[in-house]
């Protein structure tokens, strides 16, 4: 894992687990802002642009940039790491498209046509949104794990 | 106890003596790290006993400092290097050293 990672020519120290545990906090709770305005029938193309800033960030996957670096590669205690991450990760993670599939359940009742248009077009919009998180949550979980669990890490690699 | 000789157990349950040899031969965790193939980091984790090495780690890490795998994981607690190659003969001495108070009354 990369102690530090560079934003628009700015480095960011991500040693301490406290830094990391802040950052996954702020990217699910921007994702989440997101998603619910595309939901809303605003800002799809910003969620999409954010998603792909946020993999870029974490890394890990395939790419060479990111905090984590790529699955593939790594020691044996990343490798080990990895696996741990992607085993929580994906333990539980069919249960979230449970939300999606209820959301569906919600437009085929007696009182949809009663409800405010805003609103069914929300219930409308909500399975599509839900689906998009369980695809966010797929692709980000485990390096979030990773990132959330891992200890401090020292930065002084030189010393003895 | 000498905490460099005696690290871990940590989350690993093992003790080891991974920084005492680095130190007593002057090597750099990124130099142990680079030998061993692995990331520096991961050194660090091996010291304070955050993590159980696979079995060609251990082995690596004996070829690396001429050791049997023994002398540097154990499930006990290591002695300190001292006592084991001076053996008693420290604590003798440390009794010699100590002044003998009697009782006043």
């Amino acid at each position: 894992m990369k102690t530090e990672f560079v934003l628009f020519g700015k480095h960011f120290n991500m040693a301490s687990q406290d830094r990391r545990r802040r950052l996954v906090i702020l990217i699910y709770a921007g994702l989440a802002v997101l998603l619910f305005l595309a939901t809303c029938g605003y800002a799809n193309l910003l969620l999409i642009l954010a998603f792909v800033i946020v993999a870029r960030l974490l890394g890990g996957r395939s790419y060479k940039c990111g905090l984590l670096p790529p699955f593939e590669s790594g020691d044996e205690r990343e490798r080990l790491r990895r696996n741990q991450a992607y085993y929580v990760a994906y333990k539980w993670w069919d249960l979230t498209l449970l939300p999606a599939l209820l959301a569906v359940g919600l437009k085929n009742n007696q009182f949809y046509q009663a409800w405010h248009p805003v609103l069914q077009n929300f219930i409308d919009n909500l399975p599509y949104g839900l689906l998009v998180a369980s695809g966010i949550l797929y692709y980000t979980l485990p390096q979030a794990i990773l990132l959330w669990t891992e200890p401090d890490m020292e930065t002084d690699f030189s010393s003895s | 106890m000498n905490t460099m000789s005696a690290k871990g157990p940590g989350e690993s349950g093992l003790h080891n003596r991974i920084a005492v040899l680095r130190a007593e031969r002057g090597i750099s965790r990124q130099q142990l790290a680079d030998a061993m193939d692995v990331n520096y980091q991961t050194i660090g984790f091996l010291e304070r006993g955050d993590y159980s090495p696979s079995l060609k780690l251990a082995l690596s890490l004996a070829e690396y400092f001429a050791l049997p795998v023994e002398a540097i994981f154990s499930r006990q607690p290591f002695q300190p290097l001292s006592r084991q190659v001076y053996g008693s003969g420290i604590a003798k001495a440390k009794q010699k050293s100590e002044p003998e108070y009697e009782d006043s009354e």
